[in-house]
Parts: C-alpha cells; structure tokens; sequence
C-alpha cells in the first residue's frame, strides 16, 4: 500500500475522510496538504469546483520546508499609513480605486464566511468610505476590532498601490465603528471637562490612528484645549491640554 | 483557507507568478507556507512586521470559525 492517497470530494472534510478510510488510519496519523479548496459553485452547484487533498502517512517525511521566519526582513519601501496631523494630501477616489476596495472586502468577508451587505460612498473629506452591514459579523470584526483593523489596514495598503496620489479609506463593519465613535466622542467631552476645570493636561488611552484623528477632529477649533499626539505606534496617545499652558 | 490567504496577499505583490501558497494540516494545525518573489518580501511582511501582523490577524479570524489553529510561514 502506497503511503498517500489523494482524493476528491465536495468539501476538504469529505475529502480528507475519504483518504483516511482508504489508508485505514485516524486524522491524527496523518499530514494532510490540501491542493485544491473547492468553491461550493451557484445555483443548482453549476460552477462547482471539487475540493482535493493529498494524504500521507505521518511518519513519512513530506515536502513540507519549513521557511525562514519572516522578522528580519522587515525594511520596506512603501508609505504606511501617514500620522493624523496631515489630512489634506489625499488624491481623488476613481472609481477603479472604489471597486478595487469594494472586491478586497468583499471577497475577504467571503473567506470569513460572513454574508453581509457592503456599500460605499465618499466622504465629505474626500475619503472612501466602505461598510459592512449584517448579522454575523463578530469574525471580522475580532477582540477591540483588531481583526477589523488588520482589514482596513490592508485594504488601504492593496488600494494604495493602485492609485496615483493615495486616498484614505475607512472600513466599518457591523457598525463597530460608530458605535466606537460615539464612545470616543463622549469620553473626550469628559476629558475637556476635567482639564478645563483643573488646568492640567489629560493623557488618553492608546488609540489607532483612525482613532485618534476622531479626537483631533472632535476638538479642533474649539476653544480653551489644543490636542496633540504622542508616544509610538501601538502605544501612541492622545493628550488634551489647556490651550494656555505650553503651546 | 490557502484561498483566503491567496486573496488577502496577491494585490500586495508585484510578482504573483511566483507566488505560491501550500497548506498543510497535522491534527488541528493549519499550516501555511507562502512562497513570494524576493522583492515581494517586504511588500508581505512591512515594517517590523506590521503587514504580516495584519494577515496573521484575519488568518486566525478564520481559523477560529474552524476551531483550528494556524501558522503561516513567509519565504522566499
């Protein structure tokens, strides 16, 4: 008996339960590659493509190289994302750029298998703004909506690589955003209170970028607190201080 | 979920001919290894490792769904 099969099915889990029971061993014996995922397909399974798997015996040695870890290589070229303070940089939305985004989310909420609905519009600032509506969207959103950060992330990256002059693009999902703005809007209220009343400055909580820049904009203008940033990415905050003091 | 990688990677590389993802499993390990053009690296990776963090991120989103664990390998 040879030491790997190779099988297809409808699913990667039909697949691999077919090879264990030709090579009569339990999923813990094995190494399981999966060569091909399958796509369930439309309607009626017209387009319908079959998942494959190759199975082989555990203690057989497979192609499987271990690759360098990636930590060292780590100088790159490419513009992240730019600090807050300068908004007025951002090159116009075509709508290639729109599409491109809208199919990176899109087909990322597929992988996650969430079955929202997205839109999009542009912002008065010029910014794309793309939301994901629905049910189940817990999976892409994550613990303090890092799963969603690491999307938007991202998709401003895949995005940007297409474009001229880079455009800033927002990702919400299931709301998550807004209703995180809101609390962010509400605790600076409460922050302004406090300095405005004993003169002093007051740190808030390490934020994102996108977070932070909701601070600056909520209090900018506004008379008696100047806001700045400081410390470094992910620890980087956001401090309200009297407009008085040192600035 | 080497699809799901594959669509999350591919518009960040210059050579998407030369990129290539296997995937793996051993018990409840995923394991995916995603081979990129040399010049892509950096592209993936990003600075300290902030890109790859980001993949990783949604990675594990998914493998959670499937109570599994996983690990992606970068190389060249």
């Amino acid at each position: 008996m040879s030491n790997w099969v190779e099988t297809t099915a409808k699913t990667v889990d039909l697949a691999i339960e077919q090879a264990l029971e030709t090579l009569g061993v339990g999923v813990d014996d094995v190494i399981i590659e999966v060569i091909e995922e399958g796509e369930a397909g439309g309607l009626l399974g017209f387009g319908r493509k079959p998942a494959r798997v190759r199975v082989s015996l555990a203690d057989e040695e497979v192609s499987e190289q271990t690759m360098p870890s990636d930590e060292h290589a780590a100088e790159i070229d490419e513009e992240d994302e730019p600090e807050e303070e300068d908004l007025d940089r951002y090159g116009a939305v075509t709508p290639e750029l729109e599409d491109a985004a809208l199919d990176y989310v899109q087909a990322i909420m597929q992988g996650l298998n969430i079955h929202g609905r997205i839109g999009s519009y542009i912002g008065e600032d010029g910014s794309l703004n793309i939301e994901v509506t629905g049910k189940d969207c817990g999976p892409a959103i994550g613990h303090h909506g890092e799963t969603l950060d690491a999307i938007a992330y991202l998709t401003g990256l895949a995005v940007n690589r297409k474009a001229d002059k880079r455009v800033r693009v927002s990702l919400d999902i299931g709301g998550y955003r807004q209703r995180r703005e809101k609390k962010i809007r509400e605790m600076v209220e409460r922050q302004v209170d406090r300095v405005e009343s004993s003169g002093k400055p007051s740190r808030l909580k390490p934020m994102t970028a996108a977070e932070r820049r909701i601070v600056h904009l909520a209090l900018k203008g506004r008379h008696g607190v100047i806001t700045y940033s400081q410390g470094v990415d992910p620890e980087r905050y956001v401090v309200i201080a009297p407009a008085d003091g040192d600035a | 979920m080497k699809d799901l990688l594959d669509t999350i990677v591919r518009p960040l590389v210059d050579n998407e001919e030369v990129m290539q993802i296997t995937e793996h499993r051993r018990g409840n390990q995923t394991i995916l290894n995603l081979k990129l053009a040399s010049e892509d690296m950096g592209r993936v990776i990003g600075k300290g490792g902030k890109r790859a963090t980001a993949i990783r991120n949604i990675m594990k989103a998914r493998a959670f769904q499937e109570r599994r664990r996983v690990s992606i390998n970068i190389g060249e």
